[in-house]
């Protein structure tokens, strides 16, 4: 079309307004040049070309350009950036957090050039402290027997258990805080997850309106990015149709795919679909109490003495029990416990059947037999053999396991305070919009054909429903079921054929995370709060534990609180039972036998002439010698040969071969404490010396029998306290207890170990040695042999094996590491620096990696001000020209209009 | 194609790398502050484990060379305690107590043995003084007892001696407590009881003649045949003589026949009476005076003299008093290497002659004499002559018997035996005390040589630190001017529209 006369002004006209539009475009480039995650904008133009043709065209006319036209702002963006940034932003999250609870751990644990001014700067401090007990002892092995020297032990001791006390109440506040910290960082999480879906809102509302919503865009981007740092997330684009013909951009944010495990699906879960969102949450479960070795309400099994067990290899099978039978009165013959496999009552355990994992459908009260299988198999299968089935155990009818929200024990899980899974377990919801529906996703079913001649009561029922929409809601699942009916042609014989169309809309649904589903900062919280190392359960790594989640490979070789939380009990643990276990013994004499008091007639320990001492004499055992063949000997009178079986410190009990090559009565004397091995030697010892002595009756006086025999009995010789007066001779006792008002030993941890209430009260003291000079029952009064032994257990490296902690005792029964005490600590240290390290150098490397991405993202995205500046120039020129385009234009009308053909 | 850098992205480089700048600078400031070259295990975990190792090491080191010094000044007192008694027992010098026992060897000067036997008892009594002397609270010479005194002079036993309440009527050891054989009618016979005191539950027997005669005897069976062949009868006074019959009847007069003797209590005949008694004189005689009875030197409660005594014998060979200082101390199957530690465990009756006794025979005045009983231990040697000089006469001197002049030749002798033994022993000690000194020598080289060693891993070089830290700093200055100038100029600047 040729331009009109005034045309030109319009050319002009919208070059002066895209120049203008322009340098407002630049103005907000460079005004937002600090605002974070701004995109830079451009102006979108075209030259404005008006096609057709022209009614009465001039043949020798030249069609022109018409001007410029703005047809939108646009921001420039590389969304292939974005995704980088993102996946690396998750791996700085990760790190970053990891690295900050290292550090923290670090603080507490770590004792590089820390240390006390009296050895000098930068020994360390436990580490200091254990060397402070070494050098104590060696200090009481020249100066035994001198009181003041076991107190400085002890004062040496008690450094190192408050030590360990305080690290070990530390970490738990670490831990407690992180804990918050996680929960504030799934809050965090959530408040981005509902932020993005409202910005979503709004940029749907604006799409529908054309307008592009680019600022929107940009602070959703700004969350996303900030997501992105706590999980690991894929983000997709898409259309979405909202009505026909008219479509919107829908973002759909789902986790990536961290979890190694490629079977994994719920690493993938939805995040984000449009308007709706889901929120995370660490799952809540029922507050258990600890398995404690002193309450029984916290063991769950019963033994087969009916006592409670803590343990199922201590717990009784359980057996099916009779329907019938009356709780109320006591088992016996006539009111059957059990069951026995053909369905008979039977109050006899050893004839009932086990109780192993039931089938619901089963008769129990038919016998258990093909048709009526009782059990179901490990993949849940009907079977009849128990021995396939999983094996189950007497529960305790007094177990406790959950503590109530005033922290009392119950029985009743659903009176238990809900608390955080200790596993910090997540799941990410269903998916809500803004007003909580729920999100659903339609599947088209593929349609069925009715005919006439197939399934009557189908074709039947689409007559029935021909034009209507049947929906139907599936009460457990929730999802809609919609089906309609049309009429999609006719058969051969004229009959009409139907279409089934049937629609299911699934509803969004909860999804449980996996262990390693996420990635990013909050996987680093958890793995801080849960990754114990070489102290997880060994039934979740091997996935035999079916309540865990299941866990990936390098579980062992992560280190969180509890690793070194459990590191510390370990080593607490160690020090104490190696030191109590030093300081109990038997006595024994210079050839190792095991002595004992010797009783004189008149009841009291027999004394040495010369030296006025008690005299001690091994413990020895009677038993008829055998000759070359093995035979019994006996001597020319018939007599038994007898010999004396001393007991020997030095003989391996518990090795089978001399066990079983014991003399006969004296393997019979030691079984009969009912142990065997070192332990029955130990129970021998410690039953008492008896002599017979005449019964006396009520009043006293001595009793004989019907021929005036006297009536004697075995009574145990007493010491002038009245306890008994063992074989052998115990000494010693608890140096370092699991509290300090009392001697118990058992599940001493980092966090309880103390100096014994006994040790406290010099009730006991070092024992300096076990070890007595011939006919001696005491030791040597500067006799240090002990000593130096328990002097020796700091140069000593033993094994630390993670199942020896009760509170871990289902980890591996490996060693986790082989060395001195001060090794272990130091070997801590150096887990915990190298975890640091490594951690470190991931970090500089990812956040490197991140920003030169980042960088990347900027090069394209944000503003320059030499860009803008070129811009300004450009679109001021450009406004110029338009101008003066005008004014040319404005001129030669002029002159057209008022200076042409007028003549003066 | 070359990125385009933006203002923005400028500015997050320059952030990223001025906190790098500052970082790096603050660490640099750090080492010298501290004068470490780490200071956290994870800046170095392998140099960090290192170092603490070489700590240990040389805490170690310290602590053993502080138990050295003790043991060492121990040994020293020691030495000095046996350089006193060496002095004491010398052989070649005068005025020691073997210049004393010459001297009561000769003759001439015979009359002043009472004296030089106070004197020697009291040498030995300074010998056992200086060697129950403790260096702390410890006794030094008391082996691995060392909270009780090692050496006592104790009453001399009778080893014949029975507990009279005690005694055991049951047991046939015990014969020599009891007077009377048992009845073995009685209650107490029943029970197994062989002997008594009691008269009343004694055996009933003949009255022995305590003045027959078997001879006599035989002359008045003669006398009655003779009679007998006469028809005659013999005097009465035959019978009435003292020597007559082997028991006594009621009426005091002797028969042969024990069913006329009176019935008394039957006495024991191992009944021996010094068995009552609990201690020996100085001369070997029985006594129950305390007072009365020699002295015998005990260590650690155990007569030194005793021969084969497994207590003495265990002192001396099996007891250990063990303590590390630095031999490489360790224990094998719960059992301590010994030669990975030093036995501290001075032995005292070891440093004077040792236990037990030996065999020594003497010719004195044409006669030998051999005597199985010498005492090994100088201390009980200078005792025994001692006493021995003592019981002489105390004008002229003269020995008390030739036994004792033929015993104190032989003790002469063994003194001599005694002190060589004593003083070998002596230079033992003088030895460990050289290998005390030696090893804390040793031990203060290891514990300088280990502080070097961590301080060379821990300490920055002072010169280096400053180098880095200078140019950390002139680093970040630069990063600052950097920044400074980052936002200065841009084309913005020049524009002149």
């Amino acid at each position: 079309m040729a331009i009109g006369t005034f045309g030109s002004f319009t050319q002009a006209r919208l070059a002066i307004y895209a120049a203008q539009t322009g340098l407002s475009i630049t103005g907000n480039n460079i005004s937002n040049i600090n605002t974070l995650g701004y995109t830079r904008q451009r102006l979108d133009q075209t030259s404005l070309h008006v096609g057709g043709s022209d009614r009465y065209a001039n043949a020798a006319d030249v069609r022109t350009g018409q001007g410029v036209l703005c047809t939108g702002v646009s921001q420039l963006r590389d969304p292939y950036l974005d995704i980088r940034f993102r996946s690396s932003n998750a791996d700085v999250g990760y790190m970053d957090a990891k690295l900050s609870g290292l550090q923290q751990i670090a603080s507490i644990l770590d004792e590089v050039g820390k240390g006390e001014q009296t050895e000098g700067d930068d020994f360390g401090i436990l580490g200091a402290g254990l060397e402070e007990i070494r050098k104590a002892l060696g200090n009481l092995t020249t100066e035994t027997g001198h009181a003041e020297f076991d107190r400085q032990v002890k004062a040496a001791v008690q450094k190192v258990v408050e030590r360990f006390n305080d690290y070990a109440g530390k970490l738990e506040e670490l831990y407690n805080n992180t804990v918050k910290g996680l929960e504030e960082k799934v809050e965090k999480v959530n408040g981005l997850l509902t932020g993005i879906r409202e910005l979503n809102e709004e940029i749907r509302k604006c799409d529908i309106h054309d307008d592009n919503a680019l600022e929107l865009r940009d602070q959703r981007n700004v969350l996303i990015d900030e997501l992105s740092g706590y999980i690991k997330i894929d983000v997709t684009y898409s259309m979405e149709e909202i009505c026909p013909g008219q479509e919107v951009e829908k973002i759909t944010i789902k986790l990536d795919d961290a979890n190694p495990d490629p079977t994994s699906v719920t690493d993938t879960a939805t995040l984000i679909d449009g308007v709706y969102a889901a929120q995370i949450s660490i799952d809540q479960v029922a507050q258990k109490r600890e398995l404690d070795p002193k309450d029984t309400t916290t063991w769950p099994y019963l033994g087969a003495d009916g006592k409670p067990a803590m343990f199922p290899e201590d717990a009784a099978e359980a057996r099916i029990p009779n329907p019938n039978f009356d709780a109320a009165q006591d088992p016996s013959d006539t009111n059957p416990r059990y069951l026995m496999a053909d369905g008979t009552p039977t109050n006899d355990p050893a004839q009932a059947a086990p109780a192993r994992t039931l089938n619901p459908k089963a008769d129990l009260t038919r016998p258990n037999a093909v048709g009526n299988e009782w059990y179901l198999d490990a993949d849940g299968a009907v079977t009849t053999d128990p021995n396939l089935s999983q094996i189950s155990y007497e529960a305790n009818p007094d177990y406790k396991p959950y503590l109530n929200g005033k922290g009392q024990p119950t029985a009743d899980e659903s009176e238990a305070k809900l608390v955080n899974n200790p596993n910090f377990n997540m799941t990410v919801s269903e998916l809500r919009d803004r007003k909580g529906y729920l999100h659903y996703i339609t599947e088209k079913q593929t349609p069925i054909e009715l005919r006439k001649d197939g399934n009557a009561a189908a074709y039947q029922e689409a007559i029935d429903n021909l034009g209507k929409t049947i929906k139907n809601r599936d009460p457990d699942t929730g999802n809609m079921h919609i089906v309609s009916y049309r009429e999609s042609g006719k058969d051969e014989t004229g009959a009409p054929i139907y279409t089934k169309y049937e629609y299911v809309q699934v509803l969004s649904t909860p999804v449980h995370l996996d262990d390693n589903d996420l990635h990013g900062a909050l996987q680093a919280d958890r793995e801080l709060l849960t990754e114990k190392g070489e102290f997880m359960d060994t039934s979740i790594i091997d996935g035999t534990n079916e309540d865990a989640l299941s866990c990936d490979e390098k579980a062992r070789s992560k280190r969180g609180i509890p690793y070194f939380q459990k590191s510390l009990d370990l080593l607490a643990n160690q020090l104490a039972n190696a030191i109590n276990g030093a300081n109990q013994g038997y006595r024994y004499d210079d050839q190792g036998n095991y002595i004992g008091l010797v009783m004189g007639e008149d009841g009291e320990p027999m004394v040495d002439e010369d030296t006025g001492r008690v005299i001690g004499m091994p413990v020895s055992i009677p038993y008829q010698k055998l000759d070359e063949t093995g035979a019994p000997m006996v001597d020319d009178d018939g007599n038994a040969v007898m010999g004396e079986y001393k007991l020997n410190k030095d003989t391996k009990w518990d090795k089978p071969e001399v066990w079983d090559a014991l003399p006969k009565e004296v393997k019979t004397a030691l079984e009969a404490t009912g142990k065997t091995g070192t332990e029955a030697v130990k129970a021998y010892l410690s039953q008492p010396q008896t002599h017979q002595v005449q019964k006396t009756d009520q009043d006293g006086n001595p009793m004989v029998d019907q021929n005036g025999n006297p009536i004697m009995e075995e009574v145990p010789y007493t010491d002038e306290d009245g306890n008994p007066i063992t074989m052998g001779i115990f000494e010693g006792g608890v140096l370092i207890s699991n509290h300090n008002n009392g001697d118990d030993t058992t599940n001493i941890t980092a966090g309880n170990i103390s100096i014994s209430n006994s040790w406290s009260k010099n009730a006991v003291s070092i024992i300096r040695s076990f070890e007595c000079g011939p006919g001696e029952s005491e030791p040597a009064s500067g006799d240090s042999k002990n000593i130096l032994h328990m002097q020796n257990l700091f140069h000593t490296k033993m094994d630390y094996v993670p199942s020896d902690l009760f509170s871990t005792r289902d980890a591996t029964g490996d060693s986790m590491f082989n060395g001195t005490f001060s090794e272990m600590w130091e070997n801590m240290g150096g887990i915990l620096g190298n975890d640091q390290d490594v951690t470190n150098n991931s970090l500089t490397t990812s956040y490197k990696s991140t920003l030169q991405i980042d960088t990347n993202r900027a090069s394209v995205s944000s503003v320059d001000f030499n860009d803008e500046a070129m811009n300004l120039m450009m679109y001021a020129k450009s406004y110029n020209a338009a101008c003066r385009l005008m004014t040319t234009i404005d001129t030669v009308l002029d002159k057209l209009i008022n200076n042409t053909g007028v003549t003066t | 194609m070359i990125p385009r850098m933006t203002t923005v992205g400028n500015l997050k480089n320059y952030r990223y790398n001025l906190n790098r700048s500052g970082w790096t600078m603050s660490q640099a400031m750090t080492k010298i502050e501290t004068q470490r070259n780490f200071n956290s295990f994870a800046e170095d975990p392998a140099a960090a484990a290192r170092c603490f190792q070489l700590r240990r090491s040389y805490l170690r080191a310290s602590s053993q060379l502080t138990l050295n010094e003790s043991v060492y000044s121990k040994y020293q007192q020691a030495w000095k305690t046996l350089d006193g008694v060496s002095e004491m027992i010398d052989t070649v010098k005068p005025d020691t107590g073997f210049g004393s026992i010459l001297e009561a060897l000769n003759d001439p000067i015979a009359s002043g043995r009472n004296a030089l036997g106070q004197t020697l008892v009291s040498k030995a009594d300074g010998v056992i003084q200086s060697m129950n002397g403790r260096y702390g609270e410890n006794f030094v010479f008391s082996g691995a007892d060392t909270l009780n005194v090692p050496f006592t002079w104790k009453p001399a036993k009778n080893p014949d001696y029975i507990d009279p309440a005690k005694a055991d009527p049951t047991n046939a050891e015990h014969a020599g407590a009891f007077k009377y054989m048992i009845d073995p009618a009685s209650q107490e016979a029943q029970n197994g009881a062989l002997f008594t005191n009691d008269p009343a539950l004694a055996a009933l027997g003949p009255k022995e003649n305590p003045n027959y005669d078997e001879e006599y005897m035989k002359e008045v069976q003669q006398m009655e045949a003779d009679a007998a062949a006469n028809g005659t009868t013999v005097d009465v006074a035959v019978y009435q003589d003292k020597r007559y019959g082997q028991y006594l009847k009621a009426d005091g007069y002797g028969t042969g026949k024990a069913s006329k003797a009176e019935q008394v209590p039957q006495e024991n005949p191992d009944y021996d009476e010094n068995s009552s008694k609990q201690y020996l004189k100085a001369d070997g005689t029985p006594t129950s005076e305390e007072s009365e009875a020699g002295r015998k030197l005990c260590y650690r409660g155990v007569p030194v003299d005793s021969n084969d005594n497994e207590k003495l014998n265990y002192y001396l060979n099996d007891e250990k008093k063990f303590i590390d200082l630095g031999l490489g101390f360790q224990e094998r199957e719960g059992e301590i290497v010994e030669s990975s530690v030093f036995n501290e465990a001075l032995q005292g009756v070891y440093y004077l002659g040792g236990t037990g006794t030996t065999s020594k025979t003497v010719k004195v005045d044409g006669k030998e004499w051999t005597f199985d009983d010498m005492p090994n231990n100088v201390v009980s040697v200078m005792e025994e002559f001692g006493q021995i000089l003592l019981r002489c006469d105390p004008d002229s001197g003269a020995w008390a018997s030739d036994e004792d002049k033929a015993r104190a030749y032989a003790l002469a002798q063994q003194f001599e035996d005694s002190a060589s033994l004593a003083k070998q022993r002596y230079d033992e000690l003088d030895a460990q005390s050289g290998f005390l000194r030696d090893n804390g020598e040793l031990l203060t080289n290891n514990a300088k040589t280990l502080n070097e060693q961590f301080l060379a891993l821990e300490d920055v070089d002072p010169a280096a630190a400053i180098e880095d830290y200078m140019y950390a700093k002139y680093c970040y200055d630069t990063a600052l001017k950097v920044g400074n100038s980052i936002l200065s100029q841009s084309l913005m600047d020049y524009m002149n529209l």
